[in-house]
């Protein structure tokens, strides 16, 4: 850049063209359309505001940019397409970089379903339709230009205020300085200069763009190198930016606080406590059968908890934190002749209708909505031979049959082989409520002829 | 250009009152066809089939005769430029509601007349049994429905005589004036326009599955009303031109505007057709997929497909170039095509209905009943144009109009 003010006297570079003032716009068009008839083919027009008429005039081509939208909406369309077939309709097990796509089943929907992909579809068409219209825009403007060797021309600054202005480009093949600067003021038009190119000052060194691509390419070392270590394992701790906030003076779960005698965060309850809820002291309500010695679990269970802590209560007390927290160790299964064998619950319809709603919310997806052991997930599984899974036992077996209520409310409440445990999920009354609409689709399918009311019977006896 | 002095004027821009006479033949041919609609209908003892082929020709004509009034409504409320020129066509063509109105009641004839063979909430008794009808009961009524019939049609018809009157009275005096009247009470038009139309779909072809809802349906009338309406103005004005009538009133800029409408609406029509149909797809509710189910049985699919391309992919890619816009036969192409494919998209909203019809026949029946309904609707629109100007001669925003260019 050359450091003072280039003027019209200053020494000028090569002529680009002529540049001629009009008194208004419809001279303007007028101008324009005798100077395009005369053969001249480079010539620009510059006004105030957009005059009605000067594009004809100009014998501009239309622009290209409508096909730059067009191809950039089909371009959009493919994009998004192919991006949803391959991420929600594929995958490929095991490919690297989190590259495997992820075939899931979404409500029911085929993992390619091309209407649910219609909505991204629509948007990235959409947003690439807009991207190549402003930016086409943009670029087919010749824009960003930081200067124009017009702004040079003192008069032209009118263009902004009341000027309309002619520009013949020099490289328009008939362009000849004499003839073209009469032919202009022919037209009326008035002021008539020269605009030459600009002569500039001395170049950036070309070694200079060198240094600021590698000072840029090096800039990009520390983020990626912090980005790099965050996903790998390391034998050193990884660079940290917020060190306060990832170690925070707090005791978590599970670990050490030399503030208490005995060195653990984490406290025990004082003997005697008892949790909200976790008072159950009716085991025939709450386990389903009679413990020997009054209490479930017994003072055993109780025992060997204690003494896998390292330092001794202060005092035994009953089992105060519920024993809801564990499953009965296997040792500790009760006797067969110990489960409940009738209700500790009233019986009412009411209760076997909750319990067939639990039912099917619950259990027959797995169970199917007989019990047979058909339910949705099952079917699904061994639809694709999914080996880890394990088919549950119809409750129409025998073996099912036959259990007591209790051993049935046990099997809910802490599961069974496969099947977790529904005691979090599932209060202890709708638990008993199941166990009843259990027993009722049990006998649904191992009735006898002596089930059926006497007149229902005689109905049967003459369909035959 | 600019606007015309009355030397330069060589279109014919005011219709003959000979018009009504000529209005005669067309009527009584197209009441014929319907006639031997009918006639066939209940030879073959498929009543049923021909009271829905009925409908649909009824809603063919009303939906034309609606989307004029849109376009009217729309262009005072929005103080639109261009679109004067055509003005008055959309004026005339919203003055045939009239005839829709009359052709309706047969159909509320039939209501009353105690048979389901078209609105299966007729009968009572499967109605009070069925838990979901039941709650409908009181809505889905046959006094109430004729109620809600007349309010639409007074409503549509009352806003076509007052625009129509008020236009044809600028003609003479105080054009200022009521083009200000015009504009004043095109807002509360176009609220009154809007619910009427939407509650006009839920009646009257929503109905014909009275278990089945959508809140969008309304939208989806309107859309394909509105694109039917402008492929008939597209089509007219060429057919118009042709016996030299507004052929320099309507210049090529007013084509392309009118085709830059069409294609807008077709992909609008594709919008709201897309929306009601995804969100019923992804809910998979019983209730509200059994509409789509009974159209994805036998040649229902092909139907639907045909739509999807006919109606909105092809003509969408169709009349997406200006240059195609700008030139008159090709375009005029293009309204008849949307024409057939607004009565495709009829035929997929009515006909799947019929009872005891599993598959499509061959819609012979349907097309004799529309073209029918078409002819009487033509007869109309001469009727109503009979010695108008079928231009706003005076109206102040005409000689915008005229001179108007796109850029």
């Amino acid at each position: 850049m050359s450091k003072t003010h280039p003027s019209h006297d200053a020494p000028q570079g090569k002529r680009l063209g002529l540049l001629a003032q009009f008194a208004g716009p419809e001279e303007l068009v007028a101008a324009a359309e005798k100077a395009t008839d005369a053969g001249y083919q480079r010539v620009e027009a510059f006004s105030p505001f957009p005059v009605l008429g000067i594009d004809e005039a100009l014998k501009n081509p239309r622009t290209i940019l409508p096909y730059v939208v067009l191809m950039l909406g089909l371009s959009g369309m493919c994009i998004a397409l192919l991006m949803q077939c391959y991420m929600n309709g594929m995958e490929f097990p095991g490919a690297p970089w989190g590259l495997s796509g992820y075939d899931f089943l979404i409500s029911g929907k085929p993992s390619f379903s091309i209407p649910a992909f219609i909505p991204v579809t629509f948007e990235v068409i959409i947003l690439l339709s807009a991207f190549g219209a402003f930016f086409g825009m943009i670029l087919l403007n010749g824009l960003p230009k930081l200067s124009n060797p017009l702004f040079r021309s003192e008069r032209f600054a009118a263009a902004t205020d009341d000027g309309f202005f002619l520009f013949v480009e020099a490289s328009d093949p008939k362009f000849a300085e004499a003839e073209t600067e009469a032919f202009l003021s022919s037209l009326g038009g008035s002021g008539i200069e020269g605009i030459d190119e600009p002569v500039t000052g001395h170049a950036v060194p070309g070694f200079l763009y060198l240094v600021g691509a590698a000072v840029a390419t090096l800039a990009l070392l520390p983020p990626m190198y912090l980005w790099a270590t965050s996903g790998t394992t390391s034998t050193v701790p990884r660079i940290s930016f917020f060190k306060d906030m990832e170690n925070q003076p707090k005791v978590k779960p599970q670990t050490t606080f030399a503030l208490f005698k005995d060195g653990r965060g984490m406290r025990v309850a004082v003997p005697g406590t008892v949790a909200r809820g976790g008072l159950k002291d009716d085991a025939k309500l709450y386990f389903g059968y009679e413990p020997e010695d009054g209490f479930v679990g017994g003072p055993r269970r109780i025992e060997a908890m204690l003494a896998s802590y390292s330092v001794q209560p202060v005092a035994d007390g009953p089992d105060a934190d519920g024993a809801d927290s564990a499953t009965p160790p296997a040792a500790d299964q009760p006797k067969e002749e110990n489960w409940v064998t009738e209700f500790p619950v009233k019986v009412t319809k009411e209760l076997m209708e909750r319990g067939q709603q639990r039912f099917n919310i619950h259990c027959a997806v797995c169970h199917g909505l007989d019990g047979g052991g058909m339910g949705l997930v099952t079917k699904r599984a061994l639809e694709l031979e999914q080996g880890t899974w394990t088919q549950p036992t119809s409750v129409h077996a025998e073996s099912v049959v036959e259990q007591p209520v209790g051993k049935l409310f046990n099997t809910i409440s802490n599961g069974v082989r496969k099947m977790p445990g529904y005691k979090e999920h599932i209060a202890v009354e709708d638990r008993w409520a199941i166990v009843l609409y259990l027993r009722a689709i049990q006998r649904s399918q191992l009735a006898t002829a002596d089930d059926l009311p006497k007149d229902k019977l005689i109905e049967l006896s003459n369909l035959n | 250009m600019a606007s015309l002095v009355n030397a330069d004027i060589t279109e014919i821009r005011q219709a003959s009152a000979g018009l009504s006479g000529a209005a005669v033949p067309s009527m009584a041919g197209g009441l014929l066809l319907v006639g031997l609609a009918a006639g066939i209908g209940y030879a073959t003892g498929d009543q049923s089939r021909f009271w829905h082929a009925y409908l649909l020709g009824v809603m063919y004509i009303t939906t034309l005769g609606v989307g004029g009034l849109f376009f009217v409504i729309a262009h005072h409320l929005t103080g639109g430029r261009w679109g004067t020129t055509v003005r008055r066509l959309a004026e005339i063509t919203a003055g045939t509601l009239t005839t829709s109105a009359v052709l309706f009641l047969p159909i509320l004839a039939l209501n009353f007349s105690g048979s389901d063979v078209l609105y299966p909430w007729i009968d009572r008794p499967m109605v009070e049994a069925d838990p979901i009808l039941a709650s409908k009961q009181y809505y889905l009524e046959p006094t109430w429905f004729a109620i809600r019939t007349v309010v639409y049609f007074v409503a549509w018809i009352g806003m076509a005589r007052i625009l129509l009157s008020a236009s044809v009275k600028q003609d003479d005096r105080e054009p200022m004036k009521q083009a200000r009247w015009m504009q004043t009470i095109s807002g509360p038009m176009m609220i009154l326009l809007a619910l009427t139309m939407n509650f006009a779909a839920f009646d009257w072809m929503m109905s014909l599955e009275p278990h089945w809802f959508s809140t969008m349906f309304g939208v989806y009338f309107f859309a394909g009303s509105f694109l039917s309406f402008l492929a008939m103005l597209i089509l007219l004005a060429n057919y118009l031109q042709s016996k030299g009538v507004l052929n320099q009133s309507i210049t090529t800029e007013h084509f392309h505007d009118l085709a830059k409408l069409m294609f807008a609406f077709i992909f609008f029509w594709g919008y709201i057709a897309f929306s009601q149909y995804m969100l019923i797809w992804y809910a998979a509710i019983p209730e509200e997929t059994l509409w789509y189910d009974v159209r994805q049985q036998g040649p229902w699919i092909a139907w639907g497909l045909l739509l999807v391309f006919g109606h909105l992919l092809v003509p969408f890619l169709g009349t997406m170039s200006r240059w195609v816009r700008r030139t008159k036969p090709l375009i005029g192409f293009w309204a008849a095509w949307m024409m057939v494919m607004h009565w495709v998209d009829l035929v997929y909203i009515i006909q799947p209905q019929v009872r005891g019809a599993s598959a499509l026949p061959v819609p012979w029946l349907e097309a004799i009943a529309t073209v029918g309904m078409l002819g009487i609707f033509i007869g109309a629109w001469m009727r109503g144009a009979a010695g108008k100007w079928l231009l706003p001669v005076q109206d102040p925003r005409l000689p915008i109009a005229l001179s108007y260019h796109n850029h």
